[in-house]
């Protein structure tokens, strides 16, 4: 079967080709073997992930994997380390009322190895998630990952992002604020290089009162990369004081890299505050002058930039075991920089 | 919990002014559809050159071949079978306004074209549905070498050759549906050009008039401002409502040389049954400006991106728009640049307010093509919503693919902020004070950029009237 992935809400120009993934994807159905008579819970059936319907039902129906979990208050039971490489997966965490919950998803594709996963997160009444999507695959591997969070009155998520691996990747998260105060960010780290295709597309569907969610990337572009980042903040009628926010904050370092930003913001409810801002710059000049005068080398100098930009958002990493892995693979993705 | 407020009314537009109708009673109209027989038609009731004939009937292909955009408003109501593409008033174009017919000088009159004439431009043209019925400049700015005329003058008169090089080269049929529609029935408009190191210190303005219900208005504008050179350019419209859809497929395309610049104004008050579907484009060369000012107010539905192309180093682009959208519109906006020389500049600030059910979306592109290093490009767009009925959405768009640059988006979107409310208050003002100060300082920074005549229509057509408080 074949789809298009990461459609925004409302289409633009054609010729920009931002209104969906440039690639359209197609499976080999026979390649991976596909469970059947699985069930997971309802709360799932009409959750949507920002890769969009068709990826969804796609991976539903040849997952080859499939990992459910639930956690109750009080368990003790509640966090999660999951690592891919290949295959088709579902993954889908559920947390009742009032309990909190942590999942590190560690994607580490080798070679040309291809994963397509679907992580469905459900959080209910005054629950707390912690959710960590780590791609730290290998170059030439290809990623496609839909996300789909939910969240009941008073839940609050934190979505982190390292997206610095394969060859192709697709993210598309969507989060559906349907609780009064709930809440829930997405913080980004990316870095693409060499000929990498990576194609990003996050929203936030608001319908609860007073819901907040914050969408925020810091990149990196070099070489040859193609890079798309689409964010959208969609009030629906009825969220009033509800607040998004949408950022990107990205560096360029090739004069030969594409480097497309979407930011959307959709309101059909006045009491509402919906803001974005976006920046895309080179190193800073006087930053890197001033480390030299001091004593840096300019390829330290620049290294030393980078690394502050990404750090904040790997230190959102709580386990210090994953936090050093990550570092470690994005120090080898740094060393490999052509422009260091 | 949240405390229910009695809400600031703000007024819709008194239309009064434009809705007036004079009787259909055209000297020559085709029937209504677009046909190969009637773009011959009206060719050969134009007198069209050869070339222009032939150029007509390839649009109309083109036309045929194209799919209706699929990304913007719906325009389902626009049904081509039903719109009369040409309407010839009585009467022929002159530069006297006692030679022009009765009813259409009564209608110009009242729209105060012609005192504003006097008092302050220094040309005028003005067009009634399908062709231009008055065009005169000043002999101050005639006699500086500046030609202010109609199109179809300057496709047969001496600057013939000028016009066949640039028409629809910005903005070709292939461009997209509108303009094809637009090469194959258009008709009326202005030719401006300005020589090589000529100032026209006081601004040049057409304005269109579209009186027959059910008609299309397609008038073509061309400008060519020569190196050294300055104009400002004002667009006004106008039309009364009918039940009936009215199509306006007009096209700008604007040439401006080396150190140039050029400011292009337009206050859009169609009538509430009109399809707006414009194009407008600008070629900037080394050292040159272009600014547009646009107000959006009138129209059932717009498509308007003024685009500008940034092609000699050091160019530099401004867009300043407001768009004001009420029951039954949806005014989809914004502007396109694309960057392609080094050191170029690009800064677009707009506005909206939709109020009733009124949708109002900003739409952009901020291009950096590879070789326009040290370009720079900043985007700032706000919105208010004064309902829950309401919407506004923005979809802005940046395709950047050099390093060396600089740019920066901002976005908002939200209501009328407490907190500046009660700041106001706390410095002594009313609570009505406060809030009319904010609502009316919301547009201000558009206005300023206005002509005052129109800064003050503006502020006429924005008519708002503060009641109890906002929220």
């Amino acid at each position: 079967m074949s789809y298009r992935v990461n459609t925004i809400p409302m289409p633009t120009w054609n010729h920009l080709k931002v209104n969906y993934a440039p690639e359209i994807f197609e499976r080999d159905v026979n390649k991976s073997e596909k469970l059947r008579n699985y069930s997971v819970s309802h709360v799932f059936d009409d959750m949507v992930s920002g890769a969009g319907a068709d990826f969804d039902n796609d991976v539903k129906a040849n997952a080859s994997v499939i990992k459910c979990k639930s956690v109750a208050a009080k368990s003790g039971d509640n966090s999660f380390v999951s690592e891919y490489k290949e295959g088709v997966v579902r993954e889908c965490l559920e947390v009742f009322e009032g309990a909190e919950a942590e999942l590190v998803q560690i994607i580490a594709s080798e070679n040309e190895e291809q994963l397509d996963i679907l992580t469905q997160v459900y959080a209910h009444k005054d629950a707390k998630v912690r959710l960590y999507l780590l791609n730290l695959s290998g170059i030439r591997s290809d990623v496609r990952s839909g996300v789909a969070v939910k969240a009941e009155e008073n839940a609050d998520i934190e979505v982190v992002r390292i997206a610095i691996g394969s060859h192709r990747a697709l993210y598309g998260i969507r989060s559906e604020l349907t609780g009064d105060n709930s809440r829930c960010n997405v913080t980004t780290a990316y870095l693409a290089d060499n000929d990498e295709m990576l194609d990003m597309n996050d929203s936030t569907n608001f319908y609860g009162r007073e819901t907040f969610s914050e969408i925020k990337a810091i990149g990196l572009l070099s070489g040859r990369a193609y890079k798309t980042l689409r964010e959208t903040v969609d009030f629906k009628r009825g969220c009033v004081h509800a607040i998004g926010h949408e950022g990107e904050d990205t560096v360029m370092l090739s004069d030969e890299v594409t480097n497309l930003t979407t930011p959307l913001i959709l309101c059909g409810e006045e009491w509402v505050e919906g803001m974005h801002a976006a920046t895309t710059t080179r190193l800073d000049d006087d930053m890197l002058f001033y480390l030299q005068s001091r004593g840096v080398p300019l390829k330290d100098a620049k290294r030393l930039i980078i690394e502050s930009r990404f750090s904040p958002v790997v230190d959102m990493i709580a386990n210090e075991d994953i936090k050093n892995r990550v570092m470690k693979s994005m120090g080898e993705r740094l060393d490999a920089l052509s422009v260091l | 919990m949240f405390e229910v407020e009695e809400k600031t009314r703000v007024d819709a537009i008194d239309r009064t002014l434009y809705d007036f109708k004079d009787k259909l009673d055209p000297a020559m109209i085709v029937n209504s559809g677009l046909t190969e027989k009637v773009v011959r038609q009206i060719s050969l009731e134009k007198e069209d050159p050869e070339w222009m004939a032939e150029f007509r009937l390839e649009a109309l292909k083109t036309y045929n071949s194209l799919e209706i955009p699929a990304w913007g408003p719906p325009i389902d109501g626009l049904d081509m079978d039903n719109i009369v593409t040409y309407v010839r008033p009585k009467g022929e174009m002159s530069a006297k306004w006692e030679d022009v017919p009765e009813d259409i000088k009564n209608t110009f009159e009242k729209l105060g074209i012609p005192q504003s004439e006097r008092k302050s431009l220094a040309g005028v043209g003005a067009q009634y549905d399908s062709e231009i019925v008055y065009h005169n400049v000043r002999k101050e700015v005639e006699a500086q070498g500046v030609i202010y005329t109609d199109i179809e003058s300057a496709l047969k008169g001496d600057m013939a050759d000028v016009v066949r090089s640039h028409f629809m080269k910005l903005i070709p049929p292939t461009d997209h549906k509108f303009a094809a529609l637009h090469g194959a029935v258009w008709s009326g408009g202005s030719f401006v050009y300005v020589p090589k190191g000529v100032s026209v210190e006081i601004p040049l303005q057409s304005y269109f008039r579209l009186n027959a219900p059910g008609a299309g208005q397609f008038e073509h504008t061309l400008i060519i401002v020569e190196d050294d050179a300055y104009l400002h350019f004002i667009e006004g419209c106008s039309a009364p409502k009918y039940n009936i859809a009215n199509l306006h497929a007009g096209c700008v395309e604007i040439y401006i040389g080396k150190n140039s610049r050029v400011r292009y104004s337009t206050i859009e008050n169609w009538s509430k049954n009109m399809y707006n579907l414009n194009s407008k484009r600008a070629l900037v060369e080394e050292g040159g400006i272009i600014e547009w000012v646009s107000g959006s107010f009138g129209s059932h539905t717009s498509y308007l991106y003024p685009m500008s192309i940034l092609k000699g180093d050091n160019s530099r682009m401004e867009y300043t728009g407001i768009t004001f959208a009420g029951e039954g519109q949806e005014l989809d906006t914004g502007a396109k640049v694309i960057h392609m020389g080094r050191n170029t500049s690009s800064h677009i600030t707009t506005k909206s307010i939709s109020r009733d059910g009124g949708k109002s979306n900003f739409r952009s592109e901020v291009k950096i093509t590879r070789e326009a290093e040290n370009s720079k490009s900043a985007v700032t767009c706000e919105s208010l919503m004064l309902d829950d009925q309401s919407r506004s959405d923005t979809i802005p768009v940046s395709d950047i693919r050099n390093s060396k640059v600089d740019i920066g988006h901002e976005a908002k979107i939200g209501r009328i902020s407490e907190d500046s409310i009660f700041y106001l208050m706390s410095r002594g003002l009313s609570e009505d004070d406060a809030k009319a100060l904010i609502v009316g300082g919301f547009a201000e920074p558009i206005a300023k950029e206005l002509p005052v005549e129109y800064a003050v229509e503006m502020n006429n057509l924005i008519n708002l009237e503060m009641k109890g408080s906002i929220g």
